[in-house]
């Protein structure tokens, strides 16, 4: 049943999907500037540009660009056919481009999101427990400190103190500039110390507003009757909470993490930038700034297939936590 | 015998510095072997008396005075430890709401096996065996497939069974029935009190049956305690309480049951309401609503007396108060 439901909504998310593609194929098109204008040099021959742009089909009525894109009209060779066209800035296919950002922009994700769960939901349930009290107050402030700060801010602030002032960790990239004559834990290790501020920045303010769900979901969970049933049992509280509350305190937070995930990859793209993370943040920025049209419609497919499929699988933990919840 | 003596036990709340006297110097005794009732209207503090048998008060609430002799020990005086080694061990309970009291992510079996598995030295096989033969105890159907089924997809009468054998896992002493049918079908009500009394009997265990129907306490019970506002008003042998009821409120209680046979359709409802914990009017809590109130009973609160052995009123008029049922 549980594949059945998938796959439909899978199915359901390719219209979807196509829609999203349709609507950046002319959005970026109807935004001012125009992919030649960085070549462009006063002291070139204004036909020059003229010429690369009639290459680049960008002469054409939109609507004669649209079928091209979908490869419906000659040379068909469009999405219809699988072809999402070369880069006009990196002159290579564009998902060779975008391939290998996405595991980078994955990574950084993926380890944002494990310090969001884990220290949201700790500090969630160490609020809900001293609820009302010092501990629950400098949690409340603590968590709005770092769910109002801009990510850039928190971004320059950890360089600072922690590149150029400390020392301890590398301010950019991925890799040092010696990764080729690295061993495999040197440069797991490596690659590690240049994790930690990127993924600290972008889990941080997501983990700041699991600690307000968690903590309000915790408290609307240990008031229920069959927590009351579970001391009755004469169970510790360390199992009253941990077995019968968290279980059920969790719930809701898997819903809010599936829908924060769009937030995590928009915030992904400034930290990237900052950190020159060479994730698909990064890409997408550079592609706008070129208007580089192939590539930006690449990107936005990635993100767009990586939100529904983030948002699916949400949907999935949840019916498998929840007995109550039947998938249909 | 006395298995659990209540002694003068006070239980408040307090929130932003109003305190709710939800409990206020209750006292009674719990025999081995009976069914003991305790009766009163909604908000009289019949809970809040029963979780503070297993200290189950949560916060803001508090346990201000008193003492609860189990063998020979007074479990408010018990560190943690021991007081989780009689709960749902030696005195185990059951509650009014069987659709949330259970836990909605684990199944019925592992719920009820969780019990056995925290008190006694079993392997999770044999507990699964014991909790199937409690399921068949308790007259559900097919138990082995309730042991896997969720709580949500059980009926209530069915969940309030999943519960009694909970409660009955460890083969406690003493259970503890807050209103255990009061939101079930009505045929469903008889049948699982039904099942209480014949469990009773069998494993001769005492009950402290709380419910606020005098027509459950004529079925179950061997004495009753009335309670009122915190208080308790009248405390006798379940004869006694019907045939010579000495407290206003007890016959009004008694008034307001619904006769089959009665002509009249109306019920004698007890005027007015029970007043809120935090704030009861001063001399006997009763006053104002009571139809022999003078002006000591507005003064004055009446302590409990025994009129006759084995039968107490707390009433300034308790001599007045003549009871007839009218047929
Ligand atoms: N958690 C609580 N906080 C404040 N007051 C409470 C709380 N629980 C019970 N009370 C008060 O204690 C009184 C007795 O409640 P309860 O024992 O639940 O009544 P009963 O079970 O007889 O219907 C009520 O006035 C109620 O308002
Ligand atoms: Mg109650």
């Amino acid at each position: 049943m549980m594949i059945v439901y998938i796959l439909k909504r899978l199915a359901g998310a390719v219209p979807l999907t196509f829609g999203l593609l349709t609507l950046t194929f002319f959005l970026i098109r109807l935004a001012p500037g125009d992919p030649t204008a960085m070549y462009i040099d006063p002291n070139i021959d204004p036909d020059a540009a003229d010429r690369m742009r009639e290459n680049l089909g960008l002469n054409d009525p939109l609507m004669v660009q649209y079928g091209k894109w979908l490869g419906i009209i000659p040379p068909f060779e469009g999405v219809w056919q699988g072809e999402f066209g070369i880069s006009f800035s990196k002159h290579r296919p564009v998902f060779d481009i975008v391939l290998e950002s996405t595991g980078n922009t994955l990574l950084l994700t993926g380890g944002a999101l494990c310090v969001d769960l884990v220290v949201g939901v700790l500090i969630g349930i160490v609020a809900a427990l001293n609820r009302e009290k010092k501990m629950d107050h400098i949690i409340t402030v603590g968590s709005l400190f770092f769910y109002s700060m801009p990510h850039f801010w928190l971004a320059l602030m950890l360089i600072l103190i922690f590149s150029l002032g400390l020392g301890w960790l590398p301010a950019s990239q991925m890799h040092s500039v010696n990764v080729d004559q690295l061993s495999t834990p040197a440069y797991i290790g490596d690659m590690i110390s240049h994790m930690i501020m990127p993924v600290f920045v972008l889990g941080i303010a997501s983990a700041a507003s699991t600690v307000r769900y968690m903590r309000s979901s915790m408290l609307e969970v240990i008031k229920q009757d069959y927590i009351r049933t579970a001391r009755a049992k004469g169970l510790s509280e360390r199992k009253v909470i941990y077995r019968h509350a968290l279980r059920n305190a969790l719930l809701p937070l898997i819903t809010i993490i599936g829908l924060s995930f769009p937030f995590l990859l928009s915030g992904a793209v400034i930290t990237e930038v900052i950190f020159a993370w060479p994730g698909m943040g990064r890409v997408t920025v550079d592609a706008i700034f070129a208007r580089d049209y192939p590539l930006i419609i690449a990107n936005t497919l990635v993100a767009g297939v990586m939100v529904i499929v983030g948002n699916l699988l949400a949907d999935v933990l949840y019916a498998l936590a929840d007995p109550r919840i039947k998938l249909r | 015998m006395n298995l659990l003596e209540i002694k003068n036990l006070k239980t408040y709340f307090e929130k932003n510095r109003v305190i709710s006297k939800a409990v206020d110097g209750v006292s009674f005794v719990l025999h081995k072997g009976e069914i003991l009732g305790l009766i009163g209207e909604s908000g009289c503090g019949k809970s809040v008396t029963a979780l503070s048998i297993l200290r189950l008060i949560a916060e803001p609430g508090k346990i201000a005075e008193g003492e609860i002799i189990f063998e020979d020990g007074d479990l408010l005086t018990l560190n943690t430890e021991k007081m989780r080694a009689i709960r749902g061990n030696q005195i185990a309970m059951i509650f009014q709401e069987p659709m949330t009291s259970l836990n909605p992510v684990f199944t019925c079996g592992n719920q009820v096996a969780e019990a056995l598995l925290e008190h006694k030295k079993i392997t999770a096989g044999e507990a699964q065996s014991q909790v199937i033969g409690l399921f068949r105890e308790v007259g559900l159907p097919d138990p082995e497939q309730i042991f896997s089924a969720y709580p949500h997809e059980l009926s209530g009468g069915m969940r309030q069974r999943v519960m009694i054998a909970m409660a009955l896992a460890c083969g406690p002493s003493i259970l503890i029935a807050d209103e255990p049918t009061t939101a079930l079908d009505v045929t469903v009500q008889a049948q699982i009190l039904e099942l209480i009394k014949r469990l009773q009997k069998e494993r001769a265990m005492s009950v402290i049956l709380i419910t606020h129907d005098f027509g459950v306490v004529a079925e179950m019970c061997d004495r009753v305690v009335v309670m009122y506002a915190s208080k308790v008003v009248e405390f006798a042998d379940v004869k006694t309480i019907f045939k010579n009821p000495r407290h206003p409120y007890t016959t009004g209680l008694l008034n307001s049951i619904p006769k089959i046979d009665s002509v009249q359709q109306t019920l004698n409802t007890i005027p007015g309401i029970v007043p809120d914990a935090s704030h009861y009017p001063s001399g006997c809590h009763f006053h104002l609503r009571c139809f022999l109130a003078n002006d000591r009973c507005k003064n004055e609160k009446p302590d409990l007396i025994e009129i006759e052995p084995g039968h107490t009123v707390a009433c300034w008029e308790w001599e007045k108060v003549v009871h007839t049922r009218e047929r």
